[in-house]
């Protein structure tokens, strides 16, 4: 084994398994460990055959992938922006070639659970004669083994800032109050493309995959619940955002309403695209009357999460468990109806920690 | 008028950092002296609102707790290391401000021409040195002529050449604001540039004038 192909799997393989032990520990306690030994081909037969005759399951399966794929790019990408790393801008002296090679190694032992499990369903899809199944999965293994290799490609060139084309810039955005919106444009570039298409995916999926006839608000509440659960990692940062980069602004006379509008407007700018969705698939035209709500529990869902984050310094290590505590009582409220009740709780909400916590809010030091 | 500190507690957990009774600042300037981790950081950042304590802080008969906006109205506060979003430029943040503490477009003008800020004040804070971060927080403090100064360290990584201008503006302050001026400093500020300079000691979680 040549001695980059070596560093590479030490500092990028070797410290994504170590570092993801716990979780894929767990999914294979999952997958392998709750049937014993001998039904275990039948129960994963079973699986695959009910995944592969579902359009939506298949879907959900590859939401699944992209999310492990986006995880581990976002892992390698953190890799290689420390300082120490800066001996691996080296690859740079190799053909684009070897480069790609090595890269590749790198992502398809990253990869190997995906992989394997893919194999496994193409397997039992072409053997049942399921073609297209076995193509789609085929498709989406293909591309998420070599767009990563693409992607990480860009990392090393830091002669410029990669992803430039997701900088938009706006001259009138050039202000204070849109200062938000430039850092989630900014700096979470990365992460809000992989929030958007995995938010627009399984919004898709859910509006249109269950062939429900009856319209039911619940539907694009749940959906919208979902798709806020999505941008739940961008709501974090910019939290953070707020502690760490403008903590100036505490100390400037500004009223309640001047201080949390900005971010109203910002997390509703971010979920623009998620309504236009909801609008077009399913509420027009009959059902534009339930526009209002949905937008405001969306919008006052992400504001209300940003808010509680204030409440005791919640932290990377907390903040997942507040989300989930949060989305499962949602997911309660909304199956009773209780959509306009949960809209008057985010108001209370965010008004307590944004005019509250927020003032009483210190990093805590351990 | 005089900034007034009752009962004011301040700890990080378990760990006590100060501990005053009653303290009055009237107007003047004030050099807060103490060892590295005494707590002038944070006391000023408790003065200035920037961080939950215990007790009372008043200027002019507005409570911090109480009358928040009308009190900040009046207080600037500076950072040690002042940090701010990279990708934001310094013109942006000195508008800011002067919108918030209702600046005079004048006052701000001469600010950034006497501090030299004016030079690079379109740049992004991102691409400024230490230096110019520095000279940048000291010029929004003094945006909109509040009452109450508080700079933390005012003269580190400023450039010898500029030192005069901190010196002339908290001059001025003194002289036409007739407020509380309170800094940190570890190098021994020149006494002539600031008549009727009075010590205060923060030592043993008290605060103490000298």
């Amino acid at each position: 084994m040549n001695q980059a192909r070596h560093l590479l799997l030490k500092t990028l393989v070797q410290t994504f398994y170590g570092r993801h032990a716990g979780l894929l520990l767990f999914m294979f306690y999952i997958f392998f460990g709750v049937v014993n030994g001998p039904n275990l081909v039948h129960y994963h037969l079973s699986l695959v055959r009910a995944i592969l005759d579902s359009p939506v399951l298949v879907m959900i399966v590859i939401a699944i992938w992209i999310l492990y794929t986006v995880k581990a790019l976002v892992f390698v990408r953190s890799q290689l922006v420390k300082e120490e790393m800066n001996f691996m801008l080296l690859l740079e002296n190799f053909s684009a070639s070897k480069k790609r090679t090595e890269l590749f190694v790198v992502q398809f032992l990253i990869m190997l659970p995906v992989l394997l499990y893919g194999s496994f369903m193409i397997g039992v899809a072409v053997t049942e004669e399921k073609n297209i199944q076995a193509l789609i999965v085929l498709y989406f293994l293909f591309m998420l083994l070599m767009a990563p290799v693409y992607i990480t490609g860009l990392f090393f060139n830091r002669t410029q800032r990669s992803f430039e084309w997701l900088h938009w810039r706006w001259r009138f955005m050039e202000k204070i109050k849109f200062v938000y919106v430039r850092y989630i444009f900014g700096d979470l570039n990365f992460g809000l493309a992989i929030s958007k298409i995995l938010s627009l995916l399984l919004m898709f999926g859910l509006l249109t995959g269950f062939g429900i006839d009856n319209y039911d608000v619940r539907l694009p509440l749940l959906a919208m619940l979902v798709s806020a659960t999505t941008h739940s990692m961008i709501v974090f940062n910019v939290q953070q955002f707020e502690i760490h980069e403008l903590e100036f602004e505490r100390q400037l006379p500004l009223s309640f309403f001047k201080r949390v509008l900005p971010l109203i407007f910002t997390y509703l700018f971010l979920l623009l695209p998620e309504f236009i969705l909801i609008v077009r698939v399913y509420l027009f035209p009959g059902h534009l009357e339930d526009l209002p709500v949905i937008i405001l529990f969306g919008t006052l869902w992400l504001m209300a999460v940003h808010a509680i984050g204030y409440f005791s310094d919640i932290d990377k290590e907390r903040f997942p468990i507040l989300v989930s505590v949060f989305i499962i009582l949602c997911f309660f409220l909304l199956l009773f109806h209780l959509q306009w009740y949960m809209v008057a709780t985010f108001c209370g909400l965010i008004v307590l920690g944004m005019n509250r916590w927020y003032f009483l809010f210190e990093q805590q030091f351990d | 008028m005089s900034l007034i500190l009752s009962n004011v507690e301040k700890s990080f957990g378990d760990h006590l950092i100060f501990e005053i009774d009653h303290f009055q600042f009237d107007p003047g300037a004030y050099w807060m002296l103490g060892t590295n981790g005494a707590g002038k950081t944070t006391l000023l950042k408790t003065i200035g609102g920037m961080l939950p304590f215990q007790g009372e802080v008043m200027w002019n008969n507005f409570s911090l707790k109480e009358n928040r906006r009308n009190y900040l109205r009046q207080v600037s506060y500076a950072p040690a290391e002042p940090l701010y979003p990279q990708f934001v430029s310094g013109r942006e943040l000195i508008n800011f401000y002067a919108e918030c503490r209702s600046g005079e477009a004048d006052h701000v003008k001469e600010l950034l021409s006497v501090s030299g800020v004016e030079k690079f004040a379109d740049g992004k804070t991102g691409t400024y040195s230490t230096g110019m971060l520095k000279k940048l927080s000291i010029v929004l403090a003094f945006i909109g002529r509040p009452s109450v100064l508080l700079l933390d360290e005012p003269l580190i990584t400023i450039d010898k050449g500029s030192v005069h201008f901190i010196y002339d503006l908290m001059h001025d302050f003194l002289n036409q604001q007739h407020g509380v001026l309170i800094f940190t400093s570890h190098q021994t500020p020149v006494e002539t540039d600031l008549p009727g300079l009075k010590k205060v000691n923060l030592m043993d979680e008290k605060l103490t004038e000298v």
